[in-house]
């Protein structure tokens, strides 16, 4: 085992350490009675809670509902911020066409869409999608248009003198330029995708991690709305760890040289 | 599209043939001005030389003299606001773009492919087949003495590497003409030497044509077989030296013979008056 990583070992199990110390000392401080459990709940009757959604299968289609909102709308979302981005990089006079109209909407909290979008696509998963759509599509838009202005200009002339056709300046220059600056921004739009999903949920649904934390609320179930809020940040924990090594894939030519040996 | 299906076929690589008797490069009365606050402002002014098929022409002057701006007019990345440039007999701007290479001062390798993807893209936009493109590739590597580089980022290799990768790109494709923007000052002296060397090497054995821009008098000598001087801004042609110096040379000896030191003699009483008023002593 190499120094790295039985360092990176040790630190692991320390943050874990950390982490049952203060779950211990949640549990201990409400079986004091120094807590109320009306309010805060405790960590074994979350643990229970979960144990019980995934026992009854409860929970599956809940998740699934999130995930799929999420997923969707993330990828459309990223997908069309990142074909209007390069469409208004490579055409300057669009651009400064629409980037006052588009700052202000940046600025928006894009929550106040939600009953138009409601309005429009009902209160089922469309809306939720739509909801995430309208956020991530900015940080998709904004990266790209960063990322094909950052594009070296020596680059760009090499390329051409090379006798690139406006075709392959975009396959071989600006869509890999843009697709790194994507997939570092994957990460930070997932989070976004999650918020936008699990908002939509909480002001109307039938359905979702959303559903069950704002329904627990209502019913006084802290226990419920503990392990709502558990649930979802287990979720977003995985799903960016994966993101994490697609993006240590994706971006090697941005690394140093490997010392080998 | 432009159809380049038949350039590789076509002998670029040997100047002679149809183009015998053409001149690589002729640039007639140049003048070039940009648009500056109110007025416009000359960069070059009524430049004219040409450049024999086969030929290695240094083009010296103070820097701010016009020399990217040249290289640039006779790529047809820009437009000439007088005159003409002829490449082989056509036109700058309607050159077919396989006949011009153009190695960059800065870097201009494409960060997110790797040396030998790099190297085989001129191929690729001709129409190459990936397999075949990357096998040619690879003997340019071998050439450039880059082999076992092959799948190092260009963020992965030294500045010289880099370099090296840039040649190889732009001789892979054979071009007639390979204009080249002070291709090796950000190297250290023993690399700049190295790659001065090997150029020359891949220069006899290409037989392109090169115009080599630099604002580094005894560089211009040791590599070429002319050198035209500029003026300081606007950029004229103040005048134009052959160079008798045997070859194949070695840069960094050549540098210590008499007829080198005579050369440089000569033509640095011309660039020197340029030098300094472009500074301010006049």
């Amino acid at each position: 085992m190499t120094h790295a990583r039985r360092q990176g070992l040790a630190t692991a199990g320390a943050q874990a350490a950390a982490v049952l110390t203060v779950l211990a000392a949640w549990e201990g401080a409400v079986r004091a009675g120094r807590l109320s459990q009306e309010f805060v709940s405790r960590p074994g009757a979350v643990a229970a809670e979960i144990w019980r959604w995934i026992a009854t299968g409860e929970l599956w289609p809940h998740l699934g509902a999130t995930v799929s909102a999420a997923l969707a709308g993330l990828v459309l979302g990223l997908g069309l911020g990142a074909a209007l981005g390069l469409l208004l990089a490579l055409v300057p006079l669009l651009a400064d066409l629409c980037e006052p109209a588009l700052a202000t909407l940046n600025a928006t909290p894009r929550i106040v869409f939600y009953p138009v979008l409601a309005l429009w696509l009902g209160l089922g998963i469309a809306s939720k999608i739509a909801l995430v759509v309208t956020i991530v599509a900015f940080v998709g838009l904004f990266t790209v248009l960063e990322a094909v202005r950052a594009v070296d200009r020596t680059v760009v002339a090499q390329v051409r003198v090379l006798g690139a056709s406006s075709a392959a300046m975009l396959r071989h220059v600006y869509l890999p330029a843009t697709l790194v600056w994507i997939a570092a921004g994957l990460r930070t739009s997932l989070g976004f995708a999650f918020v936008g999903a699990i908002l939509g949920e909480y002001m109307a649904s039938m359905r979702g991690l959303g559903y069950l934390i704002i329904g627990a609320q209502h019913l006084f179930q802290p226990a419920r709305v503990m392990a709502g809020l558990v649930v979802a940040m287990a979720l977003v924990w995985a799903l960016d760890a994966g993101l994490a090594t697609l993006d240590a894939r994706w971006s090697a030519w941005r690394q140093e040289p490997r010392h080998e040996g | 599209m432009r159809v380049e299906v038949s350039a590789p076929a076509l002998p670029v690589a040997a100047p002679a043939g149809d183009d015998r008797g053409v001149p690589a490069v002729e640039v007639v009365r140049l003048t070039r001005t940009f648009a500056g606050t109110g007025t416009a402002v000359p960069a070059l002014v009524d430049v004219s030389f040409t450049v024999a098929p086969g030929e290695f022409v240094s083009v010296v002057g103070p820097s701010g003299c016009g020399k990217s701006t040249l290289l640039h007019l006779i790529c047809g990345l820009l437009r000439p606001s007088q005159g003409e440039v002829r490449i082989f007999g056509t036109p700058a701007g309607r050159v077919q773009p396989g006949r011009i290479g153009y190695v960059f001062q800065r870097d201009a390798l494409l960060p997110w492919k790797t040396a030998l993807d790099n190297v085989a893209l001129p191929l690729l936009l001709r129409g190459t087949p990936p397999a075949r493109a990357r096998q040619t590739a690879r003997a340019w590597m071998h050439r450039v003495g880059l082999a076992g580089f092959e799948h190092h980022y260009p963020s992965q290799l030294s500045g010289g590497m880099r370099k090296r990768v840039a040649l190889a790109m732009t001789m892979v494709y054979h071009p007639a003409l390979i204009l080249m923007d002070e291709p090796f000052a950000a190297l250290d002296v023993q690399t700049r030497n190295l790659m001065e060397n090997e150029l020359l090497a891949l220069w006899a054995q290409t037989a392109s044509t090169i115009l080599f821009v630099t604002h580094d008098l005894e560089e211009a000598i040791a590599l070429a077989d002319r050198v035209v001087v500029l003026t300081r801004r606007p950029g004229r042609v103040k005048a134009i030296y052959t160079v008798d110096l045997p070859r194949p040379r070695d840069v960094t000896e050549v540098r210590g013979s008499e007829a080198f030191v005579a050369t440089y003699r000569r033509i640095w009483a011309d660039l020197r008056d340029e030098v300094l008023a472009a500074h301010g002593h006049a």
